[in-house]
């Protein structure tokens, strides 16, 4: 076990807020660790969704997770949208900020989805200067999440973990290990997702996401709308025995089912913080790749409408 | 080895090509694309997979891009969405809105904040009532968001002094909205929110509040009498001043208006209109 850089204290097992929730949790205060809440939901609004906040945040820890930082636009840092990122993280105490290593629009536009970047020195300088700026605003960490993509640039010149772990060295951010993300990626992209967790300093590794994904035969779609396959809880237990203590959270995004389910299937997550390492996980099986087909009308619907979750 | 194509080249590229509405092979030959990548040079810049082209690859990202939209703006406008028929209301928001009104916001949210003054501005079948009814969605979707107000009770009301309520001042709730219309739009939205069959569409001159109360929005038809006296007041008229008012413009109906003002009063101040008293 490795403690993390911020000593950033280890929550538990959270739940990703989600309005379907909101009454069931206000009702029956669910006995969760901890909450991640999607910062641009909260951002200005003064209506339910504000007070169904504050009502959380009262009773559980809180971290804020956003979407729309796009850290790796070419665009300066938008520090009107961090004045309100702050005012909401000092309301609900939320002791770090996290968001996703992407970008999501160019030209002050948003296209609201998270964008691969290319992997380059110019794209790294860029990105550390940004990540300095945002950290002196908001007087807190920034952790930052390895995404899900299905696209990448001849023109990287280096490793997404190579990127990763040279971003965090130097800008002092910290990481959030998404372990189904490193898991899609690996499978859209071919590469070993456990050379990926290796290549990690552990000590930067801030907190853990798992999710459901959608896998499609040509590629795996990140969303977030189903039980974690075995295959990245294996990569959480990977992952994690190198880490230990951080906070873990379950995100589920589509077809949301009751809040037990999610909340149980976080919690599974305990198991392997708490088994013994299996040494047949050593031998990680790399995904394999469909061979190529082509989609149906049909299919290339489905496909789509599963892409659907609004961020 | 890294070549030499700048981040903000790589960028702007790709989202020209994924809000370029159309098949992917028309995204990547647009003008746009073409004029910040060559199509060779783009194509050779995104890696294919084991199974997907690049054109596939970056297809993903542009299905995901207008499916965003469309189901952003399908929460916010459902009424508009049932009077143009699903495909319409899709092909209009893909091809049209977000190419005139891309999101400037970190929040989708925001997406459908110019829907009304786009449906003013756009060739459509039965343009006035959309018109209405995409004004009166956007009010709902705002006050869902505005901010909370302490209300008004009654204990309050009648804590002022007969003599005080000359020059008293009432100040609405931040998630207020006076709105007036020419169809019947309230009508057809509640018939689409409880699913049942939608009415004809028709003039009708059509006065309603929009606001919210213990974190819910409500719609409600006034009267134009009704109309006319809260918009006096929520734009902070004295109390005698709006009532003055109110007598001028509807002069034959003062001895009904001096029966009906306790009771709308009272119904206001119950529904939370209003935030505090302010005497002079």
């Amino acid at each position: 076990m490795t403690a993390n850089k911020w000593n950033l204290s280890d929550f538990g097992f959270g739940v990703g807020l989600r309005s379907v929730h909101y009454n069931y949790i206000l009702e029956n205060n669910p006995s969760v660790d901890w909450f991640e809440v999607i910062s641009e939901t909260y951002l200005e609004s003064g209506g339910r969704v504000r007070y169904v906040l504050d009502k959380i945040a009262e009773r559980y820890p809180i971290v804020l997770h956003g979407v729309s930082l796009s850290i790796g636009s070419s665009d300066p840092v938008n520090f009107e949208y961090l004045k309100l990122l702050k005012a909401l993280a000092d309301r609900v105490k939320s002791p770090y900020i996290s968001d996703h290593l992407c970008w999501t629009g160019v030209n002050a536009h948003n296209v609201h989805d998270l964008l691969p970047i290319p992997y380059t020195e110019e794209s790294l300088k860029h990105i550390v200067n940004k990540a300095k700026q945002v950290m002196e605003f908001m007087e807190r960490p920034l952790v930052l999440e390895n995404v899900s993509t299905y696209a990448q640039f001849a023109s990287s010149s280096m490793s997404e973990w190579e990127f990763h772990a040279r971003l965090m060295e130097e800008s002092q951010c910290g990481m959030l290990m998404d372990v189904n993300n490193i898991y899609v990626s690996a499978y859209n992209h071919d590469f070993d997702s456990k050379e990926f967790i290796d290549r990690i300093d552990p000590s930067l590794v801030c907190q853990y996401h798992l999710a459901g994904h959608t896998n499609k035969g040509t590629h795996i779609l990140d969303t977030h709308n189903d039980h974690v396959i075995d295959a990245v809880w294996e990569l959480y237990r990977y992952a994690y025995q190198r880490t230990g203590g951080r906070n873990t959270l379950l995100e589920w995004d589509e077809d949301i089912p009751e809040f037990d389910v999610v909340h149980e299937e976080a919690l599974k997550a305990k198991k392997y913080r708490n088994e013994k390492p299996d040494p047949t996980m050593m031998n990680l099986p790399r995904p394999t790749i469909a061979p190529k087909m082509r989609l149906t009308p049909v299919e290339k619907n489905e496909l789509v409408n599963s892409m659907s979750h609004k961020l | 080895m890294e070549n030499n194509i700048p981040l903000t080249t790589i960028q702007r590229w790709m989202q020209s090509v994924i809000e370029h509405p159309g098949t992917n092979d028309e995204a990547w030959n647009s003008e746009q694309a073409q004029k910040e990548l060559p199509f060779d040079e783009a194509y050779a810049n995104v890696l294919p997979s084991k199974t997907l082209t690049p054109v596939e690859r970056i297809g993903i990202y542009r299905k995901m891009f207008f499916l965003r939209m469309t189901e952003s703006m399908a929460i916010d406008y459902p009424g508009v969405k049932n009077v143009l028929g699903e495909f319409e209301f899709d092909r209009i928001v893909a091809e049209e809105y977000v190419k005139k009104f891309p999101s400037h916001s970190y929040t989708l949210n925001h997406l459908g904040r110019y829907f009304p003054q786009f449906i003013q501005e756009t060739d459509l079948r039965n343009k006035a009532f959309l018109y209405d009814l995409s004004r009166l969605e956007l009010s709902i979707t705002n006050n869902m968001d505005a901010e909370e107000s302490p209300i008004v009770h009654q204990q309050e009301i009648a804590s002022v002094q007969p003599d005080q309520w000359e020059h008293a001042i009432l100040i609405p709730i931040a998630a207020l909205e006076m709105l007036e219309f020419d169809h019947n739009v309230c009508e057809y939205l509640d018939a689409v929110i409880e699913e049942v069959t939608v009415p004809e569409i028709k003039n009708e001159r059509t006065f309603v509040v929009v606001y919210r109360k213990t974190y819910r929005t409500y719609w409600d038809i006034l009267s134009s009498q009704q109309y006319f006296l809260l918009s006096a007041l929520v734009s902070r008229k004295t109390f005698s001043e709006s009532i003055a008012l109110l007598v001028e413009q509807f002069p034959d109906s003062q001895e009904e208006l001096q029966q009906k003002l306790f009771e709308w009063f009272n119904e206001w101040v119950s529904s939370g209109y209003f935030s505090k008293i302010k005497l002079r």
